[in-house]
């Protein structure tokens, strides 16, 4: 065992502490708004903080460490596109706040009211599909990370991903948004610690020259320059960063962990004021992992399983008597990203399929609790799909290409259907003026790529991320087209 | 490619450093928040039905 007593009496005590803090805000709970974007009253430190909490967890440092571990300095350029992106998005306010102005809960709310209830449908499907296949390899690679800080077992692996999960379902199912939000408070405070120390123990233990020489001696220049052997065709190359940056500017606004952090919002200036420094820590958040990642190659070597490189390093540099807190710091970003992607993806079902669908069959709305309770039992569901994929399913690639990719299945289609809904509907765009056809034809085509992926033999992710949404783009535009040449508006209708 | 080191060295040490002052800053401010929407909310009335 790696821990010792009171490193595991550190760990309960905080997660009883989480667990009481996630009940008294019960209270508070009112309607689906209350549940789902804790009725819309956060300020802008609680915003970032919470949108921080949810984009961080164990999963975050092992795929971003694997990159580190792999390919050296290279992989820091993945922290830059988030940064320009956050930045340039909250200084305009270009989608995001015309999308905050609507006050929509989830993202497909805006497709049934600028096109119709069926591509909001189909929109929910397929980022149920991509978002749950996404989700689906995160029990499996952290639990292998709890197992290795603590020393149990790697048999143990399943019992490791049960018991965390039905800790995290217990606490979100009973929470929603507002207990998200106060047990993000404490998380936060904990794993931003946490992140600290790593990098600062790191540099001091290993040291900065001993770090570049074993990059330098290790991988040569293909981990120190992104661009090598050439700027196009590489890992990391030019068409890398095109597709990150697509990416990002798609994910902030159709990511529904990211957007419910964004509508959940006081108003429309705290949103674009949660972009614009979330740029800062997007940044970080990148950085800071990669680079324990590139330390782990300098301290350890080779190791059999690159995923494992960091929680080996971390067991070994970690001082006695902290290791308690760093692994209730790594657990603590854990549980706010399972909470909230458990949250997310529910609310998308519970919301957008199987509301439409109830919708169509019966002619009218859900009630309030009726929809709490199925947004409840999909979780359940949710969790039982995820531990299974991640038993079942081995990923052949960098945990970070696997993890882009799958969620490249409706990113696409969204960024463009959001864009032309919101910039696209006007009567004065002639045959151009976005289209039910188009819609339909975006998510379509920008979900190709995705599907390639799964192919043994395709071309570099940056080359099918970058086509995906060129895709999507074709799709739209050709759609609209067709639609407005063989069956035009009338002036007044909307369509 | 020395310049290419002292860049990501550079990139390194500003995440470290600017992640150490909005973790700091966000902490402290955000209690504050959590505490005035909590109370807020208490005060609304509940449900949407």
């Amino acid at each position: 065992m790696n821990l010792l007593w009171y490193d595991w009496l550190f760990v309960i005590v905080y997660i009883v502490f989480v667990f009481y803090s996630g009940s008294i805000v019960k209270k508070y709970i009112g309607g689906i708004s209350d549940y789902l974007v804790a009725n819309r009253g956060m300020q802008f430190h609680l915003g970032l903080l919470s949108l921080m909490c949810t984009e961080i967890g164990m999963i975050t440092y092992m795929y971003f460490a694997e990159l580190g571990y792999k390919t050296g300095f290279t992989a820091l350029i993945v922290g830059i596109p988030p940064f320009l992106v956050f930045l340039f998005l909250g200084k305009t306010g270009f989608i995001i706040k015309p999308l905050l102005d609507m006050k929509i809960m989830t993202l497909p709310e805006l497709f049934e009211k600028k096109f119709t209830k069926g591509v909001r449908f189909y929109a929910g499907v397929l980022m149920a599909i991509g978002g749950i296949l996404n989700f689906g390899v995160f029990p499996g690679v952290e639990a292998k990370f709890v197992n290795i800080i603590t020393g149990i077992s790697e048999k143990n692996l399943l019992a490791t991903m049960i018991v965390m999960l039905t800790v995290v379902l217990i606490y979100t199912i009973f929470g929603g948004m507002v207990s998200v939000l106060v047990t993000n408070y404490l998380q936060y405070a904990l794993l931003s610690f946490g992140m600290i120390f790593i990098t600062i123990v790191g540099i001091l233990k290993i040291g900065f020259p001993n770090i570049i020489n074993a990059v330098k001696t290790g991988m040569g220049e293909r981990g120190i320059n992104p661009f090598y052997p050439s700027a196009f065709g590489s890992d990391f190359g030019v068409e890398f960063i095109l597709w990150q940056l697509l990416g990002w500017t798609a994910l902030l606004t159709s990511w529904q962990a990211v957007a419910m952090r964004i509508f959940s919002s006081k108003d429309t200036k705290t949103g674009r004021k949660i972009f614009t420094w979330s740029s800062l820590m997007f940044f970080s958040r990148a950085i800071l992992p990669i680079f324990w990642g590139i330390m782990a190659f300098a301290y350890l070597g080779k190791v059999d399983d690159s995923i494992t490189a960091l929680p080996l390093m971390l067991v070994k540099i970690i001082p006695k008597g902290f290791i308690g807190i760093i692994f209730a710091a790594l657990l603590a970003a854990s549980m706010s990203t399972y909470s909230s992607y458990l949250l997310s993806w529910s609310s998308v079902i519970s919301e957008d399929i199987i509301g439409t669908i109830v919708k169509n069959v019966f002619g009218k709305d859900l009630k309030s609790k009726t929809r709490i309770l199925i947004s409840r039992i999909t979780m359940g569901v949710i969790m039982i799909f995820i531990i299974w994929w991640s038993l079942f399913y081995g990923i052949g690639d960098y945990l970070f290409f696997y993890l882009n990719m799958t969620i490249t299945l409706f990113v696409p289609g969204t960024l463009i259907v959001v864009v032309f809904a919101i910039y696209f509907k006007k009567k004065s765009f002639g045959i151009f003026r976005a289209r039910n056809l188009g819609a339909y034809l975006a998510f379509t085509l920008g979900a190709f790529p995705t599907i390639w992926y799964f192919f043994p033999k395709h071309p570099v992710v940056g080359r099918l991320g970058t086509l995906a949404y060129l895709l999507a783009l074709v799709g739209m535009i050709a759609g609209s087209v067709v639609a407005n040449i063989v069956k035009p508006l009338k002036a007044d209708e909307e369509g | 490619m020395r310049i290419l080191i002292d860049f990501w060295v550079f990139i390194v040490l500003t995440a470290l450093f600017s992640f150490t002052i909005m973790s700091l800053l966000i902490v402290y401010k955000a209690y504050f928040e959590l505490k005035t929407m909590l109370k807020g909310m208490e005060k609304s009335e509940k449900g949407e039905e």
